[in-house]
Parts: structure tokens; sequence; C-alpha cells
């Protein structure tokens, strides 16, 4: 439980919505709690669960997600936000919508490192890939955002 | 040196190490448009952490809380003196696990994790935790599919102490059952699924089946045999 915080910010940064969100979490959990035998004792749990969390993105959320076409809806920022000021109100928009404008492994591969502070070892774990391919994805992803958000200048 | 893009990526990111890090450091120095690179990728990434952060602070919808209360007291979160407990006694399934679970709400998933990848380990050739428990409680017939450990059948050895075939995927075998409990007969090491992988057990249950073969007496037993069986307490007389 002390993961869900975590899990839930992933989760929304993968879905881009926050409904299906917690949908994605709510999978999650019910997932992990299935095949928690397969969790090796000693490894790290956030990773698994994040693993198990992308697989089922995959599986299940992408479509919905396509289907949607809108971003994260900004009243939702502004209920996410605890501070809501109308600057910030327009920041996280930003960001959603250049997020969302990345392909889905740059995507995950941003969040999972920028975001939730893996290395870049530890996110290719979850993802599935080799380093240098995290490595790459990663800057690509981050070149997108800097264009789109204006960050390079 | 050529410093790549990948590589202040990697610099800002403090994924680099030894010789490299030093030349990509006197690289960077040396050159200022570099600096701005990893400058740009540092105030991108606070950027994130701004647009993020607020995420965390969310208070958590109940049913996620009720859903690993739920899933605990489904499946028996047990300690070791629990464990003890339930082989010295064979309990009504679930009903102290419900009173449990109100009180679990505060219990974390990672222990509750924890305890479920813990209670898989047998020591002293007993089984224990989760396994024992559903060698204990778990009915051929009425098992959900979902159950983690997979009851395969029930039958007597040849000194007449109730045996049964279970699978999961941490391990597989057979376990007769005696006055301390559950004895491991055979064991067939985990199945070693990579994280995340869902593997099939087929191969280890046929391995377990033949095992059965060399360890039963007559035939299996049938659902209200074992039903019986279950009732007794598992025991031989």
């Amino acid at each position: 439980m002390a993961l869900l915080p975590r899990m839930r910010r992933f989760a929304a940064g993968l879905a881009r919505n926050l409904t299906e969100a917690d949908d994605l979490c709510q999978m999650t959990i019910e997932r992990a709690l299935r095949s928690r035998a397969q969790w090796q004792a000693g490894t790290r749990l956030d990773s698994w669960m994040y693993r198990i969390m992308r697989n089922i993105w995959i599986d299940e959320g992408r479509a919905t997600t396509r289907r949607m076409q809108t971003f994260a809806d900004p009243d939702e920022g502004v209920a996410v936000g605890t501070c809501g000021g109308q600057e910030q109100r327009a920041e996280l928009t930003d960001v959603d919508r250049a997020l969302a404008k990345l392909p889905d492994e740059q995507r995950e591969a941003v969040l999972l490192v920028m975001v939730e502070g893996y290395s870049y070892k530890e996110a290719a774990g979850i993802v599935g890939c080799p380093v240098g391919t995290l490595n790459s994805r990663l800057v690509r992803g981050r070149d997108a955002l800097m264009g789109l958000l204006g960050e390079a200048s | 040196m050529n410093v790549s893009k990948e590589m202040i990526a990697a610099y800002a990111d403090g994924e680099l190490e030894g010789e490299v890090l030093r030349e990509v450091e006197a690289a960077i120095a040396a050159d200022p448009k570099l600096q701005a690179e990893v400058d740009a990728h540092l105030a991108l990434k606070v950027r994130l952490a701004k647009r993020f952060a607020p995420l965390l602070d969310r208070p958590i919808p109940t049913r996620f809380t009720a859903l690993l209360a739920g899933g605990e007291a489904e499946n028996k979160v047990v300690d070791y003196a629990e464990a003890v407990r339930k082989r010295a006694k064979p309990s009504v399934p679930g009903l102290h696990w419900r009173s449990f679970a109100g009180g679990a709400l505060a219990a974390s998933l990672v222990l509750a994790l924890v305890a479920f990848g813990l209670s898989q380990q047998s020591s002293a050739g007993y089984a224990e935790g989760q396994l024992a428990a559903a060698l204990d409680s778990q009915l051929v017939e009425t098992q959900s599919p979902q159950a983690s450990v997979r009851i395969l059948l029930s039958f007597r050895d040849g000194g007449g102490r109730f045996c049964r075939g279970f699978s999961s995927a941490a391990q597989s075998g057979v376990a007769c059952h005696d006055e301390r409990g559950w004895k491991l007969r055979k064991v067939i090491g985990g199945q070693k699924a990579g994280e995340g992988e869902y593997r099939q057990a087929g191969s280890a249950e046929a391995e377990v089946l033949s095992a059965i073969q060399d360890t039963a007496q007559g035939t299996a037993l049938d659902a209200e045999g074992e039903r019986n069986a279950m009732l007794a307490g598992w025991r031989k007389n």
C-alpha cells in the first residue's frame, strides 16, 4: 500500500486520464495479488508492480486510450494540483499534452527515468529492452518534449 | 571526445561513472553548448516533477484499500505463528481472517507480498504459509481456478497417510500429512518464471503426477472422500 501513490502516478502518466489510470491501478493490484507467488523475494517489488502495470496497459489500456483522443481533462488537472493557480493550470495541461504526443515507448522511458527516478538499468528491466535502447528512447522523448514545451531555448 | 546526446542525458541522470564520466565532465566544462544541454535536461526533469508530484498526495480511493484487504482475507495472509496454529488445529478457512483483515487495512501491500513470497519457502521439509493453508483447506472440487496454489489430487500413501499433489508458480510436488503437518515428499523446483511472465505449470504437473503414481496406494480420493479427510484434519485413521 505504500506503493499505491507512486503506482497511481505512473498510471496517470501512462493513461493520461485519471479515471482510466485508476482502473489500470486496480487491474494491476488484482493481477499482482493473483500472481504474487511469481514475485521473487529480494527483488524490487516496485519494479515488479510497474512491469505488471505496463503489461496490462499494453494489453488493455492502449485501445481505450486511443479511442479517447482527449488528453488529460483540464478540470482533472485542477483537482489534482493542491494549489491551483491559473498559471499552474496552464502548465499542467502543457506538460500533459506534450507527453501525450510522444510515442508510447518514449513516454514510458521518460516517465520511468525522469519522473519515477529509476536508473536506466532498472527502467530497461521494467520495459524489457536493452539499456542502450532505453537511453536512446529517453533522449528522443526528451528532445521531443523540449521542442513541444519550448524548453530547449 | 565526441559527446552524444545519449551521453549527456546519462550524465544528467547520474548514470555515468569512471573514465567515461570524467571525459564527459571535461567535455561539458569545455563547451557551454553541452552545459546548456545538461541544464535543459535538468529543467525538464524539474518541470515533470512539478507536474507529477501533486499526484502523490491524492487520497487513496477506498476501492484500492478494500481490494488489498480483500485479497489478504481471501488468501489468508498468515504469519508464522498463525501457520503453526493452523496446522495444529484446522480452522474454518476465512472466518478468522475476516476479523484480521479489518485491522489489516493499515498493512502495506509490501508487507503482504513479502509475507506471501516468504511463505512459499519451506523449512525442515514441511509446507508452510500459503502452501500449508492450501493443503489444509483447499478442495480440488471447489478451488478457485485462480488460486496461486492448485491442488492436483488427494490420495493415501502405503502407510495410509493422506497425501496431496500440488502445483504453484513457486513449486510443485507431493506433501503427506503427519503429526507435524504437511511433510513435503517431493518438490519439483520453482518454475522460475521471469518476473511479469506467466508460465503454465504443465511439465511440473506431469512430473508430480508420475511421483504420485509411485506413492499412491489405491485410487485418488473423490470429492466426498477429500472433504471427509479435510474435516477429519487429514488424520490417517
